[in-house]
């Protein structure tokens, strides 16, 4: 345990070392050779998260499964049915009987998985024991959209379907207070990184700022794009992912078509651009990552945008403004799941339904 | 006030009245031949008959059997969707649909449909009509127009027999009336429980103005008529004389004067609307209501599937289930067959298409069904256990066709006639009903 708690606080000393040492002015991303998928499991998979191991060259996806599959980055490409190029296939984890992984985060010592399911349980597994969960309580009265540790790993948020957040201590997984933030599902949360507010972003258009200390609503920020999700196709309604910068200072949301980025401090969006689905922010430096089949890599300038103030329910889709320099596109196809590594080394993405590209990081 | 051929003053409880009648010389065995004076048997049974309805709410696309009916939890076939139990012991249903499984004792289901054409014309075509479309003969009839000849009911009240709702025929064609002719074409309603589009306001001046230009069109059409079929001539006739009573109906349209109560129990949504309509026409003297679930092929879920399937799925539930609640309590379950289907299901396997979904499958899929004398609770056919297959007593369109015919009291292997030429109203004759369901 002992042992456990050195290798966390190493984590966090060196997060911080470079948080403050090290501020890149611009980065190059290389696009790495070898590609990471997912066979079929009798019916094709697809990824729709994905998260870096922060000790481990391990790379993490929610697929649509009952399982996680987890990549060992170090592996060898290798021939596999179905696929034109050798890749890297996955072991897994964290099985549940009965419907679908519907969201997961790995703690931020990398010593526990979290997921919640479509079947309402949450459960907190051992990083490498695939046995059986160490805790499983019931999460929420709908799917569990979205698990989110705060930045010190102590505590642990959970959005569901049943419009309700729920916040948990992470380690006996104590259900801790319970609110609700939505008219719709929610697709997503985020902490601040000092662990005082939790965001969610739903379907109903709305992105709920909850300050933990005051334990209330303190802020609604609107998205749009809200659709009443009629006929064969219905785009994705309303905020899909969130990301926070690491400064605290800005919020990334993104939904079908539709990125938005938003001043924490007025609560003004201050840019918004026709990028859908996927949104991170780099954990160094101010560099915001979002898109789909063309994911920009921006470079945000602060002082710029902290003059703006855009109408948030404008026109449907239409482009009112970049968030700052396009430095980088990572070319993908389609496929959800956009994630950085906690050190900023590498940057993983979908680049196809079932197939994860990475590309190496250089700060300049 | 208007009077129906018995004398009734109240339609709905003359209605009434005569159902539990009936039901009471059924329940007794009491000969009807005592009873000549009053009623003649063959009288009683055409008003037994006259007093059949069907609901028929069409789920376009094709439903995921897997995410309503059928649903196969654990297995490699499944989705995210959990499952809940029924009122139908070990009987489970998809997760978003809590009302429908509390009412599973009332409506039957079918696991085991098993049919032709993984087409949406094609099977739309066929699961509406009883015939699979073919170059070489004329447009089948769809099947409420021929109940709507069959079982016209003179208690009509000036209504058609035969009203669809939110059918904007541009995604898939429905059949029309096919060689029956306009007097059993649907009379359209746009959807979203409102009145067919451009009916003219009911006032004293328009219903003058229109019955004037009813009787110029009348004789102006006299010299015209002369020498072509009379069948289609009055076909037209009929058809015209409908529209001239339906300005006086308009009434019967207006879900608005329905108790707020039962509009909120229905719901905002279109369907609910629509369900809400037609359940008041049924009540105003329409048969036969075919309504159409969300616009195009709302349940041709290819892609994005698992989510948007929540959506629609609850909403279908939360209406339907208030449907079968209103009929109930006002006595119309017993004479209203419904009727909730697609025109296929969706493959086991889930294809790899943003964000996921299932295409088209008719080799086993569901439907549910119920009311008409069908026995609640029924569970009919299997499919093997992660539903690639009929296990169980596969059941087809002509089967299904059977089963309805039957229902309604109309003999299944009766035919129709077109220019002297016989025509079965289920394909080639085919089918047996279900006998399980009665």
């Amino acid at each position: 345990m002992r042992c456990i708690a050195f290798a966390f606080a190493g984590v966090l000393f060196s997060f911080c070392a470079l948080n403050a040492q090290d501020d890149p002015k611009s980065l190059v991303l290389a696009k790495e050779d070898a590609t990471y998928s997912v066979p079929n499991n009798y019916s094709p998979v697809r990824t729709v998260r994905l998260r870096f191991h922060p000790t481990e060259p391990k790379l993490i996806a929610q697929v649509s499964d009952k399982r996680l599959a987890i990549w060992d980055l170090n592996a060898k490409p290798q021939a596999a049915k179905g696929k034109k190029e050798p890749t890297v296939l996955p072991d897994y984890h964290a099985e549940q009987k009965e419907g679908w992984i519907t969201g997961f985060d790995i703690h931020p010592s990398g010593q526990w998985l979290i997921t919640g399911g479509s079947d309402r349980k949450l459960r907190k597994w051992a990083w490498g024991d695939k046995t059986k969960p160490l805790v499983e309580v019931d999460g929420h009265q709908g799917w569990i959209e979205a698990v989110a540790y705060s930045l010190d790993g102590k505590s642990l948020a959970t959005a569901g379907s049943d419009l309700k957040v729920r916040l948990w201590d992470s380690d006996g997984m104590k259900s801790l207070d319970t609110y609700s933030a939505h008219a719709k599902p929610i697709r997503d949360l985020t902490w601040s990184p000092d662990g005082k507010f939790i965001y969610t972003g739903g379907e109903d258009g709305k992105i709920v700022v909850y300050e933990l200390a005051a334990k209330k609503i303190v802020r609604t920020l609107e998205f749009g794009n809200v659709n009443e999700q009629q006929g064969q196709d219905p785009a994705q309604s309303g905020v899909f992912r969130l990301a926070i910068s690491p400064d605290g200072k800005w919020l990334a949301a993104a939904g079908q078509n539709k990125f938005g980025l938003y001043n924490l401090q007025t609560g003004n969006l201050v840019a918004a651009e026709n990028l859908g689905f996927d949104t991170v922010f780099y954990p160094q430096g101010r560099f915001v990552i979002a898109g789909f089949n063309d994911t920009k890599v921006m470079r945000l300038d602060p002082a710029k945008l902290e003059k703006l103030s855009l109408d948030p329910l404008g026109k449907k889709g239409k482009t009112t403004g970049p968030a700052g320099d396009t430095i980088a596109t990572l070319k993908r196809n389609s496929g959800y799941g956009l994630a950085v590594h906690p050190n900023g080394s590498r940057v993983a993405a979908a680049v196809g339904e079932s197939t994860v590209g990475l590309w190496t990081v250089t700060k300049k | 006030m208007v009077r129906s051929p018995l004398g009734s003053c109240n339609l709905q409880e003359h209605t009434f009245s005569r159902r539990l009648f009936l039901q009471g010389l059924a329940g007794s065995g009491l000969a009807l031949s005592g009873f000549d004076t009053l009623f003649s048997a063959a009288h009683a049974q055409e008003v037994a008959r006259r007093q059949k309805h069907v609901i028929l709410v069409y789920m376009s696309g094709g439903p995921s059997q897997f995410e309503t009916w059928d649903p196969k939890p654990g297995q490699r076939t499944s989705g995210p969707h959990m499952t809940i139990p029924t009122a139908i012991t070990s009987v489970r249903f998809d997760e978003f649909m809590p009302n429908l499984a509390r009412l599973a004792n009332r409506m039957a289901v079918i696991r085991s449909m098993s049919t032709p054409s993984n087409d949406h014309v094609v099977a739309g075509l066929h699961t509406q009509s009883a015939y699979l479309p073919s170059p070489a003969i004329a447009s089948p009839p769809h099947w409420l127009s021929i109940c709507s000849r069959l079982l016209s009911s003179e208690n009509s009240n000036g209504l058609p027999p035969y009203v669809t709702m939110g059918d904007d025929g541009r995604t898939f064609p429905t059949p029309g009336p096919g060689f029956l002719g306009a007097e059993c074409q649907a009379l359209a309603c746009p959807g979203n429980g409102l009145p067919p589009s451009d009916l003219p306001r009911a006032g004293e001046a328009e219903i003058a103005a229109q019955d004037r230009r009813e009787n110029l069109r009348s004789q102006l059409g006299r010299s015209f008529n002369q020498g072509r079929p009379p069948e289609l001539v009055e076909s037209h006739d009929v058809a015209f004389a409908r529209m001239s009573t339906l300005m006086r109906r308009q009434v019967s349209f207006d879900i608005t004067r329905e108790p707020e109560r039962l509009r909120e129990r229905y719901g905002a949504s279109a369907l609910g609307k629509d369900l809400l309509l037609a359940r008041r026409l049924i009540e105003h003297g329409v048969s036969f209501v075919r309504v159409q679930h969300q616009r195009g092929g709302a349940w041709d879920k290819h892609r994005n599937a698992f989510r948007t399937q929540r959506h629609i799925t609850a909403e279908f539930d939360h209406c339907v289930s208030a449907l079968v609640d209103d009929l109930i309590d006002k006595g119309l379950w017993d004479h209203t067959l419904l009727v909730c289907m697609g025109e296929f299901g969706r493959t086991p396997m889930i294809n790899g298409q943003g964000g996921g979904g299932r295409d088209h499958w008719s080799r086993s899929w569901s439907l549910s069904l119920g009311g008409s004398g069908i026995r609640g609770g029924v569970v009919v056919g299997a499919t093997n256990a992660d539903g690639t297959e009929v296990r169980d007593r596969p059941v087809s369109v002509a089967d299904l066709f059977c089963t309805f015919y039957r229902a309604l009291g109309i003999n299944h292997r009766r035919q129709l006639h077109f220019r002297d030429r016989p025509i079965p109203i289920v394909e080639n004759r085919q089918g047996e009903p279900i006998n399980e369901l009665f």
